[in-house]
């Protein structure tokens, strides 16, 4: 169920780097994603290296993607550094999925490995295979 | 009933005689507790500081929400391996597990994995 003034149905922009083709690009992206998992919680897309927001999205007030923006920073540099060890030379991240009691999230690099793209969304919409096939399809 | 590091680690080698590496892991510390590897060049430590710092950031980003849930996995899809973290139930300590995409599938590792997180101890 929808109701409008609970919800925040518009697409917020970051400022910053995401000006001119990249926030046509990036404004795309997400309504592509809205089109086809149209129930998600909160979508994302944050550059690496500065941890900085180009594009965000939140169907609910409460589910805030800019306090997330650090702690999944984070959790992508750290799957970064683990993966200059010997051991797993050679090996990419593909993409990192959270399973939650009724919700899951999944962050995946894009083609570019400089930014990531996170995706919040409740375990009775969707299943975690389509999701991440969505993933693995819009974001390349 | 529950079970030590060791056992539970050696429970899961019986299971998956083919994984690359397995690790109990305390959270509080991101010291390994017990581990087996099938690489010679398996850093525990290493493997573990890292995958401790993944845990604790994800259940930052839980609490800055306030979302009220509890992480049940994380999964992590590599090239041609699979890594899942999977937290006991009081969180306390974690599993990794790393697998070759070719001999497991994601499923039948958690699933595995999530008998041995219920009685770890």
């Amino acid at each position: 169920m929808k109701i409008p003034f609970l919800s925040k149905p518009t697409i917020k922009k970051v400022t910053g780097e995401a000006f001119g083709t990249e926030r046509a690009q990036l404004a795309t992206f997400v309504d592509k994603f809205l089109q086809e998992l149209p129930e998600l919680l909160a979508l994302s897309v944050v550059e690496i290296k500065s941890g900085k927001m180009l594009a965000a999205y939140t169907s609910q007030a409460s589910f805030d993607p800019y306090k997330l923006t650090a702690p999944n920073t984070k959790v992508v540099r750290e799957f970064q550094n683990a993966l200059t060890t010997s051991w797993l030379s050679g090996q990419q991240m593909n993409d990192l999925a959270i399973v939650l009691e009724d919700q899951f999230h999944i962050i995946r690099l894009l083609a570019d490995k400089r930014r990531y793209c996170y995706l919040a969304i409740k375990s009775s919409d969707t299943n975690m295979a389509i999701a991440r096939d969505i993933m693995r399809t819009l974001a390349g | 009933m529950s079970t030590t590091p060791n056992q539970t680690i050696q429970s899961i080698l019986k299971e998956l005689p083919t994984l690359v590496s397995v690790a109990v892991v305390e959270t509080e510390t991101g010291m390994p507790l017990a581990f087996h590897s099938n690489l010679s060049d398996f850093d525990a430590e290493t493997a573990a500081a890292y995958n401790t710092e993944v845990v604790k950031a994800k259940l930052k980003a839980i609490s800055a929400l306030k979302l009220n849930q509890k992480i049940q996995d994380i999964l992590l899809t590599l090239t041609d391996q699979l890594h899942l973290l999977k937290l006991s139930p009081d969180a306390s300590k974690f599993i990794y597990l790393a697998v070759n995409a070719k001999d497991t599938n994601l499923a039948m590792a958690r699933s595995i994995l999530k008998n041995h997180a219920e009685v770890l101890n």
